[in-house]
C-alpha cells in the first residue's frame, strides 16, 4: 500500500472516530421532549414542561412520577366522562393539592391521601361530563416567599446499599421541602439500579428531583429518563427557580442550550439555582472533572452569570468544594458514597441549602455522614 | 537495551555526550512476501494484545522484545496512574501526577503498537527518511472548517510561522473567524535543552513555552494562559532499523492563567498539558516528500478541545488529530489536518519553508 493511502486511511479513521462523539446528549434532549406526553384509550395527557413522567394512563387512573413540586396536566378525551377517575403522583410533595379547572372555568381544590409512602399522593377525581380538563398539582406553599430549605447530594454510585445512611438524617432536617440529586445515583445506570434507587427514596418524607450523572447513562442513555423523567428541566417554587441541566456527557446538548435561554429569562427576577452533574469548570483545572471544552464552559458560565443565576451546584467530583465560577457561588457536593476524594476531610455528606427569597440569598452547609466510607 | 526502549535510551543519552541520531546500518534479513504478510497480520491482530509480535514474527527479535517491553512499561504506568487515582479519589494533591502517569502509559502502549505495525509494513527502510535539514523559517496560511454542535463557529482562517535560530524557535499562530468575533492568538517560544540545533533532525529535548489568548465576543469572555511544556523527541530510526523514518514525541506541562468574563470579572484557570505524537516521513528526495503525524493532545481549550462521550469516560480526555505535511514544489507545500474532540476541525494550509542546505 502506498504511503498516501495509509495517510488517507489514518485521517479517515480519525474523522470517523471523532465525529461519532460530537452529538452526545442530543438523543437525551430529543427524548426529554417526549416526556410527559401520553395517550391511551382515547385520552391524551400532556404534563406542562415535561415535569412528570407518565407511568400509567388508562380509563381508571393516571399515575405520574414528578420531577417538580408543581405540575400542570392537560387532559382531553375523545368521549365525555372518559377522563381518568384517579390521579396518583409519585415523588410528590406531601401537602400537594389537586386543583381542577374544567372547560367551563369551574375550579375545584382537592386534598390528597397518602399512598404506600409519604411521597405517593392520590386523589379521586369527581365525576365530570366534560371531555377536557386542566389539573394542577401543587403545594399551597409553592407560591409563597417564606424561607425554606432543600437538600442536595450526588454520587451515590456503588454505595446504594448504604444510601439510607444519607436518607436517615436527611429525613430529620427541619423545613426541607424537597431534595435535588446532582447525578450519579447509580454505578452503571442499569434499570435494576435505577429502580432500586427509586424504591430507597420511599423512606424520605419529601421528594427528590434527579439530574443524571455520567454513570446513570452508562448502560442505556434512556434508562434514566424511563425511570425518573426529564434530564434537563426547570421549575419554580417559593420564589426560587430551580434549573437542572443534563451535563452527564461533559457538555450540554444544543437543545439544552436553547431551553436555558427561556429558563434564565423565567428566573431573572428572583433567586435562581442551577444544578448539573459535571461542572463546567473543575476548581482543580489539571484534573478536568469538568466539561470537555473550556470554551463551552466559559460560554455557559458567562450566560448563567449574566442571566442572574445566584447559585450553581454540581457533583461528579467526590468531595466538597465551595468556590466561584464566573462570579456565581458554586458548590460541588459529591459525597453520596462513591470512592471518596482523600485528604479533603469531608467524606460522605449531603448539602442543606436555605433559600430566603425575601432577602435574595442562599445559605448552605454540608452535613457529614458517618460512617464516612 | 538502550537502543530498544526509547525512554531508557533517552535517559541514557542524557547522561552521555551529545550525538546526532543516525540510522542503524544493520542489514535486513531476507523476507518473502508471505512472511511479510504474516508479520503484518501478527502485528495488527494478536499484536493488539502482544505488542512487538509483528517484529518477533519477522525475526526482528530484539526490536520485537523492545516493543513488548515498551508495552509492559506502558501498562505498568497506566495501572500505576489509575491506581493512584483510585487510592486518592483523584485528590488534587495527587491528581496531576496520576493523570500524567496514566497518559504516559497509554502513550507508550499505543506507541508500541503503532511502531510494531509500522516496522513490519515496510521493514526495509520505512516510507521515507528525515530531511537533511529542517526549515529555518516556515510560514503557513490556511482555512479550518469547524463542526461544533454547541458553538457557532464554522470556519477559521489560520496564519502562523516558525522561526528557528540555533536552539531557539519562535512559533506565532493566529486563528480567526472571518467576522473576527472569535480569535485565538498563540505565541510560542522553544528552547532546545538537549539535542541538535532546531534546524537539524535527531533526538531532542525542548522546553516549550507559550502565551495564549482566546477571545470570544458572542460569549463575552477571553481565556488567557501561559504555559510551559517539557517535550522529548525520539528518532526511532536511530533506535531500530525497521523503524527508520518514524519518530515519536511526548510532552508534559502545565498552563495557568485567567478567564476574563466581560462585566463580571476574572477567575483563575489551569490545564494539564500532555501530547503524544508519532510521525512518519514520506519520501526521501527533495520534493515531493512529506510527513504524516498522528497525535493525542490533552488540551481542553482551543477549537477541538476534549472528547465527549456517553457514559463513565465523559470529560477527562483531550483530542486526537492527524496532519499530513507535503512538500510539493521547491519551498512550497500543503498541510492537511483533522482534529477530533468536542468539535471536528479539519483544514488545509499553504506553506513556505526556507531551508539552509
Amino acid at each position: 500500500m502506498k504511503p498516501s493511502q495509509w495517510a488517507l486511511r489514518a485521517a479517515v479513521a480519525t474523522v470517523i472516530f471523532a465525529s461519532g462523539c460530537l452529538d452526545v446528549g442530543q438523543k437525551r434532549s430529543d427524548f426529554d421532549e417526549q416526556i410527559g406526553i401520553a395517550s391511551a384509550g382515547g385520552v391524551q395527557v400532556t404534563v406542562s414542561e415535561g415535569l412528570a413522567r407518565v407511568i400509567t394512563l388508562d380509563a381508571d387512573q393516571l399515575v405520574l412520577w414528578a420531577q417538580a413540586p408543581s405540575l400542570e396536566i392537560s387532559l382531553s378525551a375523545e368521549e365525555s366522562d372518559a377522563l381518568p377517575k384517579t390521579l396518583e403522583v409519585q415523588n410528590c410533595v406531601s401537602d400537594a393539592q389537586l386543583i381542577i379547572t374544567g372547560p367551563d372555568g369551574v375550579i375545584q381544590t382537592l386534598d390528597s391521601v397518602p399512598g404506600d409512602a409519604e411521597t405517593i399522593r392520590r386523589w379521586t377525581v369527581p365525576a365530570s361530563a366534560s371531555s377536557a380538563a386542566t389539573w394542577r398539582v401543587a403545594s399551597p406553599r409553592a407560591t409563597g416567599s417564606d424561607p425554606f430549605r432543600f437538600v442536595v447530594f450526588a454520587d451515590v454510585q456503588r454505595r446504594i446499599d448504604g444510601v439510607q445512611d444519607l436518607f436517615g438524617p436527611m429525613a430529620l432536617e427541619p423545613n426541607v421541602r424537597f431534595g435535588l440529586i446532582s447525578g450519579d445515583l447509580t454505578s452503571r445506570g442499569t434499570m435494576a439500579e435505577l429502580r432500586r434507587f427509586q424504591a430507597e427514596m420511599r423512606t424520605l418524607p419529601f421528594p427528590l428531583y434527579a439530574s443524571p450523572g455520567n454513570h446513570d447513562i452508562g448502560t442505556d442513555e434512556h434508562h434514566f429518563q424511563r425511570t425518573f423523567g426529564r434530564c434537563s428541566f426547570s421549575f419554580a417554587y417559593g420564589g426560587v427557580r430551580f434549573t437542572s441541566l443534563d451535563s452527564a456527557s461533559a457538555t450540554l446538548a444544543p437543545k439544552v442550550h436553547q431551553w436555558l435561554d427561556r429558563w434564565l429569562a423565567a428566573g431573572r427576577d428572583g433567586l435562581h439555582v442551577v444544578i448539573s452533574h459535571i461542572p463546567p469548570l473543575d476548581p482543580v483545572g489539571t484534573r478536568n472533572g469538568a466539561f470537555a471544552s473550556r470554551m463551552e464552559a466559559a460560554d455557559l458560565l458567562g450566560r448563567l452569570a449574566r442571566g442572574g443565576v445566584d447559585l450553581t451546584i454540581y457533583g461528579h467530583v467526590h468531595s466538597y468544594y465551595a468556590f466561584e465560577n464566573a462570579g456565581i457561588e458554586a458548590i460541588i457536593t459529591g459525597g453520596g458514597g462513591a470512592i471518596p476524594q482523600r485528604l479533603d476531610g469531608i467524606g460522605r455528606h449531603y448539602l442543606v441549602v436555605e433559600a430566603d427569597p425575601e432577602k435574595g440569598r442562599f445559605m448552605s452547609a454540608p452535613i457529614r455522614i458517618f460512617p464516612e466510607e | 537495551m538502550t537502543r530498544l526502549i526509547p525512554i531508557i535510551a533517552l535517559l541514557v543519552a542524557l547522561g552521555s555526550d551529545h550525538v546526532q541520531a543516525a540510522p542503524v546500518t544493520e542489514q535486513p534479513p531476507a523476507q518473502t512476501e508471505t512472511a511479510r504478510a504474516l508479520s503484518v497480520g501478527a502485528a495488527v491482530v494478536p499484536g493488539l494484545l502482544v505488542h512487538g509480535l509483528g517484529h518477533l514474527t519477522a525475526g526482528e527479535t530484539e526490536t520485537g522484545y523492545a516493543l513488548l517491553a515498551m508495552e509492559a512499561v506502558g501498562v505498568g504506568l497506566t495501572l500505576g496512574g489509575i491506581t493512584g487515582l483510585a487510592l486518592t479519589g483523584a485528590a488534587h494533591e495527587w491528581v496531576t501526577p496520576s493523570i500524567g502517569l496514566t497518559g504516559a502509559g497509554v502513550g507508550l502502549f499505543v506507541g508500541s503498537y503503532l511502531l510494531d505495525v509500522y516496522g513490519v509494513i515496510n521493514p526495509d527502510g520505512g516510507f521515507g527518511a528525515p530531511p537533511a535539514a529542517l526549515p529555518w523559517a516556515t510560514v503557513h496560511m490556511g482555512y479550518r472548517h469547524v463542526v461544533d454542535p454547541v458553538r457557532a463557529i464554522d470556519g477559521l482562517m489560520v496564519v502562523g510561522g516558525r522561526l528557528s535560530m540555533g536552539p531557539i524557535a519562535l512559533t506565532p499562530t493566529l486563528w480567526r473567524t472571518p467576522d473576527g468575533t472569535d480569535q485565538r492568538m498563540e505565541f510560542g517560544a522553544t528552547y532546545r535543552l538537549w539535542g541538535p540545533p532546531q534546524e537539524r533532525w535527531g533526538h531532542a529535548i525542548d522546553l516549550d513555552t507559550a502565551l495564549v489568548r482566546h477571545r470570544n465576543d458572542p460569549g463575552g469572555f477571553a481565556i488567557n494562559t501561559g504555559e510551559v511544556v517539557l517535550t522529548g523527541r525520539w528518532d526511532m530510526g536511530a533506535l531500530a532499523r525497521t523503524l527508520t523514518g518514524a519518530y515519536t514525541r511526548a510532552g508534559f506541562g502545565l498552563a495557568g492563567g485567567v478567564i476574563d468574563y466581560d462585566d463580571i470579572g476574572q477567575e483563575p484557570t489551569s490545564l494539564l498539558l500532555m501530547r503524544f505524537e508519532m510521525g512518519v516521513f514520506l519520501g526521501r528526495g527533495p520534493t515531493p516528500r512529506g510527513l504524516l503525524v498522528l497525535y493525542y493532545d490533552h488540551r481542553h481549550d482551543g477549537y477541538a478541545a476534549g472528547m465527549k462521550s456517553t457514559g463513565v469516560g465523559s470529560g477527562p480526555l483531550g483530542h486526537v488529530g492527524a496532519r499530513l505535511d507535503l512538500d510539493v514544489w521547491g519551498p512550497w507545500g500543503l498541510t492537511a489536518s483533522v482534529e477530533g474532540g468536542s468539535a471536528l476541525v479539519s483544514g488545509l494550509s499553504l506553506s513556505w519553508k526556507g531551508v539552509r542546505q
